[in-house]
C-alpha cells in the first residue's frame, strides 16, 4: 500500500511540475495539490544521508544559493528548493521531484530553503540533519508578530536528532542552543569594523534572551549582532566552531578559521555571514576547504540583491532591501553612505509586501535614516505610495528640508535623478517594489 | 516645562514605538514648549507622579511580564498619577498591564496594576495582526494602525474604539481603554503620527496656550493610509 501511494505521489507530483514548468507557473503549486491527496507523503519517502535546512529573517535565499554551489562544485549532487516557495508546498514539490518512483530522494544531499513559519509543518514528516538559523530580526511583523514569537515557533520544529548550526553573534538564535548537545556555532571574532556602542534607533540585545536580566556586551558587529553577554545567568557568545577571524572590508577579503581567505566580490558584513555558513555546509558534508574557498571566491549573487540602474545615461546602483525589515535597511544604507563620491539616495516604499496588503509603516521608525544625515549624502528623494511616511520620518533625521525630495510617483522621482549626472546614486527598496524601478531602467539585468 | 517620562524605553519598544516621543518632543516645541524627556526602565529610580505624560510601548509578551513585575512596584504613584489627570498613553500590548491579571501561554498568572477590571489570558499558537480602522466617541477621526498580539482580553466594558475594519485575523471588535487622560490601545507604533487627531489632542492636554500647526507629511500619510484601508481590496484580486 505504502509502495503504490509513494509511487502515485511521485508520479502525480513530477506530472504536475512537468505541466507547471510548460506554462511558466511556480514550484509550489505541485507540491501542494500532492499534499492534498496524500498529506503524509513526506513521512513516507527515503531521505538522502544529508539533509539540510537553512532558516532566519534575513540571508536564506543567498546561503542556500551558495552552499547549493560549493557543494555542487565539490561534486555532489543537490535537491534544492531555491527555485520555489520555502513553504512545505514548495518542499514537497522539491522532495517529490527529485524522488525514484520507489520514493528514495535521487541526490547525495537535500537542501532546503525554509520559512522560519512553516518549518514546524514542514519537518513533522522528516527531519533535515543540520538545522541552519541565520538570524532572528524584526522582519514581516505583519505575519511574524516579533522575533521572540518566531523563536518560539521555530523551537517546535526542532527535535534532539538534528544538529543546530547557529549563528552565535546573535543572542536570540544562540538562545535556542542553549542547553543542547548538538550545535555547531558559527560566528565572527572581534572584527576591525566593530563598534563598542550601538547606535542603532532600537536595541534587541538590551536583555538576556534566556533570563532577560541586562547584558553587555564587548562589541558589536552591527545592531545587536555581537559579543555579548549575560552576568545575572552567564549566557554569552562563546567560541564558534566556524569563525570569521578577518574582515578586511578595503580590500575585500575574509579569513576563516585563521587559515582560509575568501575574497568578496560583494563588501558587505551580510555577505561574511553568508559565505561563512556556506562554507560550515561545505565542512558539514565533507566538501574539501579547498574546493570550497573556489567556489566562494568572489562569489556573485544571482538573486540580483544588487544591480546596476542607469536613468538618463547616470548610472546608480540599486540595493534591494527588505521591507518591514529595518536591519536590512541598515545595511543598505551603510552601504550608500560609505560611497566618497557624494551620491544621491532614492527610498521607495510603494507596496509594502508583494504577497500580502498591509499599509503598517511603523518599521519605517526602527530604520537607521539619521545616518543618511552624512556628508556623503548629497540628496535623497523619496517616493512611492508611502513618501509621506517615508517624509514625515525623515523630518527627524536632521537633513536639511531642502535636499529632501518627495514624490508620490516613482517615474518622476527616477526623473529628478536625472539632472545631476556627475555623481552616482543608489535606490534602497524592497523585491516587493524594486521591479517598479527596475522597469525604468535604461540598461536592465546586469547584477553587481 | 513639560515633563516626559519613556517608560521601559528598552524593553517596551516594539516597531517603532520610538516615534511617539520623537514626534511628541517636537510637536511641544512647537508650541514654545520646554520639554525634557526620561528614559526608565527595570529597576530604575522614578516618580510617576512627577510627570505630565507617561508613555509605555510595545513589546513581547516576555517583556511585558518584566515591565510588569517593575511597574508594581510603582502602583500607588500610577494611581495618583492617574487621579489627578496625568496624560498616560500604553500602546501595543501594554496597556494590558493596567487590568486585573494576566494569564500568559504556560499558563502563568500575574497580577495586574488593577486600574481597571479586565482580564487577558494569551496563548502561543496563534498570532493576531492585522491592520485595523477604529471608531471612537472622542474623535470625529478614524484611529488607523496596526495590531499585532496573541491575546484575548475579558471585560472590556467600555472599550476606547470599536473596530470598524480590520485586514487581518483581528478577531475583536473593540478594543482599548480611556479613563480621564488615561489612553490604551493596542495599536502598535507612532500611533501619535499616524494619527494627527489623537497628537493634536494630547499636545492640547498638554499645553496652555495651543496654536493649530499643519504637519503636512503626516496629513497625508493619514489620507494615504484611510485611503488604502478603505479601499475595496477583493477587486483587485
Amino acid at each position: 500500500m505504502k509502495r503504490i501511494r509513494v509511487f502515485l505521489a511521485v508520479l502525480l507530483c513530477k506530472c504536475l511540475r512537468f505541466r507547471a514548468r510548460l506554462i511558466g507557473r511556480g514550484s509550489s503549486i505541485p507540491g501542494k495539490i500532492t499534499l492534498k491527496i496524500f498529506p503524509n507523503i513526506l513521512g513516507d519517502i527515503e531521505m538522502p544521508d544529508l539533509v539540510i535546512a537553512v532558516t532566519g529573517s534575513n540571508g536564506k535565499t543567498s546561503t542556500v544559493e551558495m552552499i547549493n554551489k560549493v557543494l555542487l562544485d565539490g561534486g555532489l549532487t543537490v535537491a534544492c528548493n531555491s527555485e520555489g516557495s520555502n513553504q512545505t508546498e514548495g518542499v514537497a514539490t522539491c522532495v517529490l521531484a527529485n524522488s525514484s518512483l520507489s520514493g528514495k530522494v535521487k541526490t547525495d544531499v537535500l537542501l532546503l530553503e525554509s520559512d522560519e513559519q512553516y518549518a514546524q509543518y514542514t519537518f513533522r514528516y522528516f527531519q533535515p540533519d543540520y538545522f541552519f538559523i541565520t538570524n532572528l530580526y524584526r522582519d514581516q511583523l505583519t505575519r511574524n508578530g516579533h522575533p521572540e514569537w518566531i523563536a518560539n515557533v521555530i523551537s517546535r520544529s526542532l527535535s534532539d536528532k538534528m544538529t543546530l548550526v547557529l549563528n552565535r553573534d546573535d543572542p536570540l538564535v544562540s538562545s535556542l542552543g542553549h542547553g543542547r548537545e548538538k550545535v555547531i556555532y558559527f560566528g565572527a571574532d572581534h572584527l576591525d569594523s566593530d563598534t563598542t556602542i550601538n547606535d542603532s534607533v532600537y536595541n534587541d540585545g538590551y536583555y538576556c534572551p534566556v533570563c532577560k536580566h541586562p547584558m553587555k556586551y564587548d562589541y558589536y558587529h552591527y545592531n545587536h549582532i555581537g559579543s555579548y553577554h549575560c552576568d545575572n545567568c552567564g549566557f554569552k557568545k562563546e567560541k564558534t566552531d566556524y569563525t570569521l577571524t578577518e574582515a578586511n572590508f578595503d580590500e575585500g577579503y575574509i579569513v576563516i578559521n585563521d587559515r582560509y581567505r575568501i575574497s568578496l566580490a560583494f563588501k558587505g558584513i551580510y555577505h561574511c555571514y553568508n559565505t561563512l555558513a556556506a562554507f560550515t555546509a561545505g565542512q558539514i558534508a565533507k566538501v574539501s576547504a579547498e574546493s570550497a574557498i573556489k567556489t566562494l571566491n568572489n562569489y556573485n549573487m544571482t538573486s540580483g540583491r544588487v544591480q546596476k540602474l542607469v536613468f538618463g545615461g547616470r548610472v546608480g546602483t540599486l540595493l534591494a532591501s527588505k521591507h518591514e525589515n529595518s536591519i536590512s535597511y541598515d545595511r543598505s544604507i551603510d552601504v550608500a553612505r560609505a560611497d566618497k563620491e557624494k551620491p544621491d539616495v532614492m527610498i521607495i516604499v510603494d507596496a509594502i509586501s508583494r504577497k500580502y496588503f498591509t499599509s503598517e509603516t511603523s518599521w519605517l521608525w526602527d530604520i537607521d535614516f539619521e545616518k543618511l544625515n552624512n556628508e556623503n549624502v548629497h540628496n535623497v528623494v523619496l517616493a512611492g505610495r508611502y513618501c509621506y511616511d517615508l517624509a514625515a520620518r525623515f523630518e527627524y533625521t536632521g537633513i536639511p528640508a531642502e535636499k529632501i525630495h518627495v514624490f508620490e510617483s516613482i517615474p518622476a522621482g527616477a526623473d529628478w535623478l536625472k539632472q545631476d549626472k556627475d555623481r552616482p546614486f543608489y535606490v534602497i527598496t524592497c523585491f516587493a517594489d524594486s521591479g517598479k524601478v527596475l522597469s525604468l531602467s535604461e540598461i536592465k539585468g546586469v547584477k553587481l | 516645562m513639560i515633563r516626559i517620562l519613556y517608560l521601559y524605553h528598552d524593553l517596551m519598544n516594539l516597531y517603532g514605538d520610538n516615534g511617539n516621543i520623537r514626534v511628541l518632543e517636537r510637536y511641544l516645541k512647537d508650541q514654545n514648549c520646554e520639554v525634557k524627556t526620561d528614559h526608565r526602565s527595570l529597576n530604575d529610580v522614578f516618580d510617576l507622579r512627577e510627570y505630565d505624560f507617561i508613555y509605555c510601548g510595545c513589546g513581547t509578551e516576555r517583556n511585558r511580564n518584566e515591565a510588569l513585575k517593575d511597574l508594581s512596584k510603582h502602583k500607588g504613584e500610577l494611581n495618583e498619577a492617574f487621579k489627578k489627570g496625568t496624560v498616560i498613553l500604553f500602546t501595543g500590548i501594554s496597556w494590558q498591564m493596567l487590568g486585573k491579571s494576566i494569564v500568559t501561554a504556560d499558563d502563568n498568572r500575574l497580577d495586574g496594576i488593577g486600574l481597571f477590571d479586565f482580564t487577558v489570558t494569551e496563548q502561543a499558537k496563534k498570532r493576531y495582526t492585522g491592520d485595523v480602522l477604529g471608531r471612537t466617541d472622542m474623535f470625529d477621526e478614524v484611529f488607523v494602525g496596526f495590531i499585532n498580539r496573541c491575546s484575548h482580553v475579558e471585560g472590556l466594558n467600555e472599550p476606547f474604539m470599536r473596530i470598524e475594519k480590520a485586514i487581518g485575523n483581528i478577531p475583536d471588535k473593540t478594543d482599548g481603554i480611556h479613563r480621564k487622560n488615561l489612553f490604551g490601545i493596542s495599536l502598535n507604533g507612532p500611533v501619535l503620527v499616524k494619527n494627527p487627531h489623537f497628537a493634536r489632542y494630547v499636545v492640547k492636554l498638554l499645553v496652555k496656550d495651543y496654536h493649530e500647526i499643519d504637519y503636512f507629511y503626516e496629513r497625508k500619510s493619514y489620507e494615504t493610509t484611510i485611503h488604502e484601508l478603505t479601499e475595496d481590496r477583493e477587486k483587485h484580486k
